[in-house]
Protein backbone atom coordinates (compact mmCIF):
# COMPACT_ATOMS: atom_id res chain seq x y z
CA UNK A 1 0.00 0.00 0.00
CA UNK A 2 2.41 2.49 0.95
CA UNK A 3 4.59 1.95 -2.44
CA UNK A 4 3.58 4.84 -4.44
CA UNK A 5 6.73 4.45 -6.62
CA UNK A 6 5.25 1.83 -8.90
CA UNK A 7 1.90 3.89 -9.05
CA UNK A 8 0.56 6.97 -10.89
CA UNK A 9 0.61 9.79 -8.50
CA UNK A 10 -2.33 12.07 -9.51
CA UNK A 11 -0.71 15.41 -7.71
CA UNK A 12 -2.27 18.03 -9.62
CA UNK A 13 -2.45 20.38 -5.91
CA UNK A 14 0.89 18.97 -4.92
CA UNK A 15 1.69 22.01 -4.85
CA UNK A 16 -0.60 24.25 -3.82
CA UNK A 17 0.84 27.19 -3.31
CA UNK A 18 2.60 27.72 -6.88
CA UNK A 19 -0.85 26.91 -7.99
CA UNK A 20 -2.83 29.41 -5.86
CA UNK A 21 0.25 31.69 -7.04
CA UNK A 22 -1.10 31.44 -11.11
CA UNK A 23 -4.50 30.64 -11.13
CA UNK A 24 -6.72 31.14 -8.82
CA UNK A 25 -8.37 27.60 -7.28
CA UNK A 26 -11.92 27.91 -8.05
CA UNK A 27 -14.96 26.76 -6.12
CA UNK A 28 -17.88 24.75 -7.80
CA UNK A 29 -19.89 28.34 -7.31
CA UNK A 30 -17.58 30.68 -8.79
CA UNK A 31 -19.69 31.54 -11.59
CA UNK A 32 -22.37 33.38 -9.05
CA UNK A 33 -19.59 35.84 -7.74
CA UNK A 34 -20.36 38.12 -9.61
CA UNK A 35 -24.17 38.14 -8.63
CA UNK A 36 -23.29 37.95 -5.41
CA UNK A 37 -21.01 40.99 -5.15
CA UNK A 38 -23.49 43.19 -7.11
CA UNK A 39 -25.98 42.54 -4.08
CA UNK A 40 -25.54 44.07 -0.84
CA UNK A 41 -23.08 43.16 1.55
CA UNK A 42 -24.26 40.79 4.17
CA UNK A 43 -25.06 43.24 7.30
CA UNK A 44 -25.23 42.08 10.65
CA UNK A 45 -28.79 42.52 10.19
CA UNK A 46 -29.76 40.00 8.48
CA UNK A 47 -31.17 36.81 9.59
CA UNK A 48 -30.02 34.14 7.24
CA UNK A 49 -26.55 33.44 5.42
CA UNK A 50 -25.41 31.27 3.02
CA UNK A 51 -21.92 31.34 2.66
CA UNK A 52 -19.69 29.03 0.34
CA UNK A 53 -16.54 28.70 1.57
CA UNK A 54 -13.15 28.54 -0.17
CA UNK A 55 -12.08 25.28 -1.92
CA UNK A 56 -11.43 22.84 1.10
CA UNK A 57 -9.41 19.35 1.09
CA UNK A 58 -12.15 16.88 1.55
CA UNK A 59 -10.59 12.61 1.90
CA UNK A 60 -12.82 9.78 1.89
CA UNK A 61 -11.41 7.38 4.00
CA UNK A 62 -12.88 3.77 3.91
CA UNK A 63 -11.71 0.62 6.25
CA UNK A 64 -13.32 -2.00 7.28
CA UNK A 65 -11.63 -4.41 9.90
CA UNK A 66 -8.80 -1.99 9.19
CA UNK A 67 -10.71 0.69 11.25
CA UNK A 68 -8.70 0.63 14.42
CA UNK A 69 -5.04 1.17 12.55
CA UNK A 70 -7.09 4.01 10.64
CA UNK A 71 -8.14 5.94 13.61
CA UNK A 72 -5.04 5.93 14.97
CA UNK A 73 -3.29 6.80 11.67
CA UNK A 74 -5.95 9.72 11.69
CA UNK A 75 -5.07 11.04 15.28
CA UNK A 76 -1.48 11.11 14.69
CA UNK A 77 -1.34 13.74 11.45
CA UNK A 78 -4.15 15.74 12.83
CA UNK A 79 -5.72 14.83 16.23
CA UNK A 80 -8.97 13.77 15.21
CA UNK A 81 -10.49 10.10 15.99
CA UNK A 82 -13.29 8.10 13.37
CA UNK A 83 -16.39 9.57 14.91
CA UNK A 84 -19.37 6.95 15.45
CA UNK A 85 -22.92 6.53 13.84
CA UNK A 86 -23.90 9.90 12.84
CA UNK A 87 -21.25 11.90 14.25
CA UNK A 88 -18.12 14.07 13.47
CA UNK A 89 -14.98 14.89 14.85
CA UNK A 90 -13.93 18.75 14.56
CA UNK A 91 -10.45 19.82 15.15
CA UNK A 92 -9.33 23.42 13.81
CA UNK A 93 -9.46 23.12 10.30
CA UNK A 94 -10.05 20.00 10.14
CA UNK A 95 -13.26 17.98 10.55
CA UNK A 96 -14.20 13.95 10.05
CA UNK A 97 -17.91 12.90 9.52
CA UNK A 98 -19.15 9.23 9.82
CA UNK A 99 -20.93 8.64 6.24
CA UNK A 100 -21.64 5.03 6.43
CA UNK A 101 -20.38 1.91 8.64
CA UNK A 102 -16.84 1.65 7.05
CA UNK A 103 -16.52 5.33 5.55
CA UNK A 104 -15.59 8.58 6.38
CA UNK A 105 -15.40 11.97 5.08
CA UNK A 106 -12.63 14.05 6.18
CA UNK A 107 -12.23 18.28 5.81
CA UNK A 108 -8.48 19.63 5.94
CA UNK A 109 -7.00 22.81 4.30
CA UNK A 110 -6.91 22.37 0.75
CA UNK A 111 -2.71 22.72 0.93
CA UNK A 112 -2.08 19.56 3.17
CA UNK A 113 -4.89 17.14 1.98
CA UNK A 114 -1.86 15.61 -1.00
CA UNK A 115 0.56 15.20 2.20
CA UNK A 116 -2.77 13.71 4.81
CA UNK A 117 -3.59 11.40 1.86
CA UNK A 118 -0.43 10.26 0.97
CA UNK A 119 0.47 10.19 4.84
CA UNK A 120 -3.05 7.96 6.10
CA UNK A 121 -1.98 5.75 3.24
CA UNK A 122 1.56 4.62 4.08
CA UNK A 123 0.73 4.69 8.28
CA UNK A 124 -2.07 1.63 7.79
CA UNK A 125 -0.48 -1.66 7.01
CA UNK A 126 -3.64 -3.38 5.31
CA UNK A 127 -6.53 -2.74 3.44
CA UNK A 128 -8.11 1.04 3.23
CA UNK A 129 -8.98 3.93 0.53
CA UNK A 130 -7.81 7.14 0.54
CA UNK A 131 -9.30 9.08 -1.85
CA UNK A 132 -8.78 12.87 -2.60
CA UNK A 133 -12.04 14.20 -3.82
CA UNK A 134 -11.50 17.91 -3.02
CA UNK A 135 -12.73 19.37 -6.50
CA UNK A 136 -15.95 16.94 -6.12
CA UNK A 137 -17.97 19.30 -3.48
CA UNK A 138 -18.94 22.67 -2.45
CA UNK A 139 -18.88 23.55 1.09
CA UNK A 140 -22.12 25.90 2.10
CA UNK A 141 -22.85 26.64 5.97
CA UNK A 142 -26.18 28.18 6.45
CA UNK A 143 -26.15 30.59 9.70
CA UNK A 144 -28.38 33.14 11.52
CA UNK A 145 -31.31 32.51 13.35
CA UNK A 146 -33.51 32.04 10.62
CA UNK A 147 -30.98 28.74 9.13
CA UNK A 148 -33.34 26.39 10.41
CA UNK A 149 -36.48 28.00 9.33
CA UNK A 150 -35.07 27.56 5.60
CA UNK A 151 -33.84 24.17 6.15
CA UNK A 152 -36.88 22.86 7.77
CA UNK A 153 -38.35 23.49 3.67
CA UNK A 154 -36.04 22.26 2.20
CA UNK A 155 -35.16 18.67 3.64
CA UNK A 156 -37.06 15.74 4.74
CA UNK A 157 -35.02 15.62 7.56
CA UNK A 158 -36.04 16.27 10.96
CA UNK A 159 -33.69 19.56 11.86
CA UNK A 160 -34.78 20.21 15.10
CA UNK A 161 -32.04 21.05 17.73
CA UNK A 162 -33.45 18.29 19.43
CA UNK A 163 -33.33 15.78 17.03
CA UNK A 164 -30.12 16.76 14.94
CA UNK A 165 -27.78 18.54 18.21
CA UNK A 166 -24.44 20.03 17.46
CA UNK A 167 -21.95 17.65 15.94
CA UNK A 168 -24.57 15.12 14.37
CA UNK A 169 -24.47 14.53 10.46
CA UNK A 170 -26.87 12.71 8.32
CA UNK A 171 -27.13 11.96 4.86
CA UNK A 172 -29.88 12.81 3.16
CA UNK A 173 -31.82 14.62 0.51
CA UNK A 174 -32.18 18.34 0.20
CA UNK A 175 -34.81 19.55 -2.22
CA UNK A 176 -34.24 16.67 -4.93
CA UNK A 177 -30.18 16.64 -4.74
CA UNK A 178 -28.54 14.26 -2.23
CA UNK A 179 -26.70 16.01 0.70
CA UNK A 180 -24.48 15.70 3.70
CA UNK A 181 -25.26 18.01 6.51
CA UNK A 182 -23.59 18.79 10.02
CA UNK A 183 -25.13 20.66 12.80
CA UNK A 184 -22.98 23.45 13.96
CA UNK A 185 -22.61 25.59 17.04
CA UNK A 186 -25.34 28.42 17.68
CA UNK A 187 -28.22 26.95 15.50
CA UNK A 188 -26.09 26.92 11.94
CA UNK A 189 -25.56 23.98 9.53
CA UNK A 190 -22.72 23.08 6.84
CA UNK A 191 -23.77 21.51 3.93
CA UNK A 192 -21.43 19.30 1.54
CA UNK A 193 -23.18 18.86 -1.51
CA UNK A 194 -21.71 17.18 -4.84
CA UNK A 195 -20.40 19.95 -7.40
CA UNK A 196 -22.81 19.07 -10.15
CA UNK A 197 -25.56 20.42 -7.61
CA UNK A 198 -24.08 23.31 -6.28
CA UNK A 199 -25.78 25.42 -8.56
CA UNK A 200 -28.91 24.11 -8.08
CA UNK A 201 -28.67 23.35 -3.96
CA UNK A 202 -27.18 27.25 -4.23
CA UNK A 203 -30.31 28.52 -6.38
CA UNK A 204 -32.87 26.08 -4.00
CA UNK A 205 -31.49 28.17 -1.09
CA UNK A 206 -31.90 31.28 -2.74
CA UNK A 207 -35.45 31.41 -3.07
CA UNK A 208 -36.37 29.56 0.73
CA UNK A 209 -34.64 32.19 1.99
CA UNK A 210 -35.78 35.16 0.22
CA UNK A 211 -39.25 35.77 2.87
CA UNK A 212 -36.46 35.97 5.94
CA UNK A 213 -33.88 38.29 3.70
CA UNK A 214 -31.10 36.36 3.15
CA UNK A 215 -27.73 37.48 2.21
CA UNK A 216 -24.90 35.54 0.21
CA UNK A 217 -21.04 35.31 0.05
CA UNK A 218 -18.37 33.96 -0.99
CA UNK A 219 -15.51 33.13 0.76
CA UNK A 220 -11.75 34.04 -0.89
CA UNK A 221 -9.05 31.00 -0.18
CA UNK B 1 -44.93 8.95 3.09
CA UNK B 2 -43.92 6.97 5.94
CA UNK B 3 -40.63 6.43 8.18
CA UNK B 4 -38.46 3.71 7.81
CA UNK B 5 -35.87 2.35 10.57
CA UNK B 6 -32.20 2.36 8.61
CA UNK B 7 -30.71 -0.44 10.94
CA UNK B 8 -26.87 1.03 9.95
CA UNK B 9 -28.24 4.55 10.86
CA UNK B 10 -30.09 3.29 13.74
CA UNK B 11 -32.71 6.09 13.10
CA UNK B 12 -36.37 5.85 11.17
CA UNK B 13 -35.44 8.13 7.99
CA UNK B 14 -38.25 9.21 5.27
CA UNK B 15 -39.11 6.49 2.61
CA UNK B 16 -37.69 9.42 0.10
CA UNK B 17 -34.26 8.44 0.81
CA UNK B 18 -34.84 4.34 0.33
CA UNK B 19 -35.28 2.18 -2.44
CA UNK B 20 -36.11 -0.93 -2.86
CA UNK B 21 -34.33 -3.67 -4.41
CA UNK B 22 -36.42 -6.51 -4.67
CA UNK B 23 -36.58 -9.91 -2.68
CA UNK B 24 -34.38 -11.00 -0.03
CA UNK B 25 -32.03 -13.91 1.04
CA UNK B 26 -31.96 -15.49 -3.02
CA UNK B 27 -29.79 -18.88 -2.38
CA UNK B 28 -26.59 -18.32 -4.88
CA UNK B 29 -26.15 -21.60 -7.01
CA UNK B 30 -23.68 -24.38 -5.32
CA UNK B 31 -22.93 -25.72 -8.35
CA UNK B 32 -23.58 -23.32 -10.80
CA UNK B 33 -21.40 -25.31 -13.64
CA UNK B 34 -24.18 -28.18 -13.58
CA UNK B 35 -27.17 -26.15 -13.85
CA UNK B 36 -29.93 -26.58 -16.49
CA UNK B 37 -31.04 -23.30 -18.45
CA UNK B 38 -34.18 -24.15 -16.73
CA UNK B 39 -32.64 -23.97 -13.14
CA UNK B 40 -30.68 -20.60 -14.38
CA UNK B 41 -33.83 -18.90 -15.82
CA UNK B 42 -35.87 -19.73 -12.13
CA UNK B 43 -32.57 -18.36 -10.29
CA UNK B 44 -31.78 -14.98 -12.53
CA UNK B 45 -35.91 -13.71 -12.85
CA UNK B 46 -38.16 -15.71 -10.75
CA UNK B 47 -39.19 -13.97 -7.75
CA UNK B 48 -42.25 -14.34 -5.29
CA UNK B 49 -44.82 -11.71 -5.16
CA UNK B 50 -46.97 -12.82 -2.46
CA UNK B 51 -49.78 -10.89 -0.79
CA UNK B 52 -49.01 -10.72 2.65
CA UNK B 53 -45.37 -11.01 4.49
CA UNK B 54 -42.61 -10.59 2.22
CA UNK B 55 -39.00 -10.09 2.68
CA UNK B 56 -37.33 -7.49 0.63
CA UNK B 57 -33.99 -6.03 0.04
CA UNK B 58 -33.88 -2.68 0.38
CA UNK B 59 -30.96 0.36 0.20
CA UNK B 60 -30.99 3.74 2.04
CA UNK B 61 -29.56 5.20 -1.39
CA UNK B 62 -29.41 8.63 -0.47
CA UNK B 63 -28.07 8.39 3.24
CA UNK B 64 -26.14 5.50 4.05
CA UNK B 65 -25.94 3.39 0.76
CA UNK B 66 -26.08 0.26 2.82
CA UNK B 67 -28.18 -2.88 1.46
CA UNK B 68 -30.54 -4.21 3.84
CA UNK B 69 -33.61 -6.36 4.79
CA UNK B 70 -37.43 -5.14 5.64
CA UNK B 71 -39.97 -7.92 6.25
CA UNK B 72 -42.82 -6.46 5.61
CA UNK B 73 -46.88 -6.88 4.24
CA UNK B 74 -47.21 -5.98 0.86
CA UNK B 75 -51.19 -5.78 1.84
CA UNK B 76 -51.20 -3.49 4.64
CA UNK B 77 -47.86 -1.46 3.75
CA UNK B 78 -46.99 -2.72 7.24
CA UNK B 79 -43.51 -3.52 8.14
CA UNK B 80 -42.58 -5.61 10.75
CA UNK B 81 -38.92 -5.61 11.16
CA UNK B 82 -35.66 -4.09 9.80
CA UNK B 83 -32.00 -5.90 9.83
CA UNK B 84 -28.83 -5.93 8.44
CA UNK B 85 -27.50 -8.03 5.88
CA UNK B 86 -26.23 -11.30 7.09
CA UNK B 87 -29.07 -11.32 10.16
CA UNK B 88 -31.58 -12.91 9.90
CA UNK B 89 -35.14 -13.27 10.86
CA UNK B 90 -37.38 -16.15 12.18
CA UNK B 91 -41.27 -14.68 11.29
CA UNK B 92 -44.54 -16.47 11.62
CA UNK B 93 -45.80 -16.17 8.03
CA UNK B 94 -49.43 -15.97 9.06
CA UNK B 95 -50.24 -12.73 10.78
CA UNK B 96 -53.57 -11.71 12.50
CA UNK B 97 -53.80 -8.62 10.81
CA UNK B 98 -56.30 -6.06 12.76
CA UNK B 99 -57.19 -2.26 11.90
CA UNK B 100 -54.21 -1.41 14.33
CA UNK B 101 -51.51 -3.45 13.40
CA UNK B 102 -51.13 -7.14 12.87
CA UNK B 103 -50.18 -9.71 15.54
CA UNK B 104 -47.15 -12.27 14.62
CA UNK B 105 -44.39 -14.01 16.53
CA UNK B 106 -40.89 -12.97 15.64
CA UNK B 107 -36.90 -14.00 16.60
CA UNK B 108 -34.26 -12.65 15.38
CA UNK B 109 -30.63 -14.30 14.84
CA UNK B 110 -27.56 -11.94 14.49
CA UNK B 111 -25.25 -9.80 16.08
CA UNK B 112 -26.78 -6.49 15.12
CA UNK B 113 -29.81 -5.32 17.08
CA UNK B 114 -33.15 -5.53 15.09
CA UNK B 115 -35.73 -3.47 15.07
CA UNK B 116 -38.83 -4.49 15.84
CA UNK B 117 -41.63 -2.17 14.59
CA UNK B 118 -44.09 -3.66 16.98
CA UNK B 119 -44.33 -5.97 19.75
CA UNK B 120 -44.64 -9.43 18.72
Amino acid sequence: MSDLNNVVVMDQVANATAVSANTAVQTPLEHVRAAVNAKAAAKPTSSVLLTEHAVTGLLVLRANDTRQALSEALFQETGLSLPETLQSDEKGDYCARWMTPDEWLLSCPNESAFNLENSLRSAVKGPIAVVNVSGGYSLLTLSGINALNVLKKSTVYDVSPENFPEGKVVNTTLAKSQITMRALSDGAFELVVRRSFADYVWLWLQRAGREYDMHCQLLDS
Amino acid sequence: MFLIHCPYCGEHREEEEFHAAGQAHLPRPLDPDSMTDEEWGHFLYYRKNPRGVHRELWVHAAGCRKYFNIARNTQTYEIYATYKSGDTLELDENPTVTATGSTLNMAVHGDAKVQLEQGS
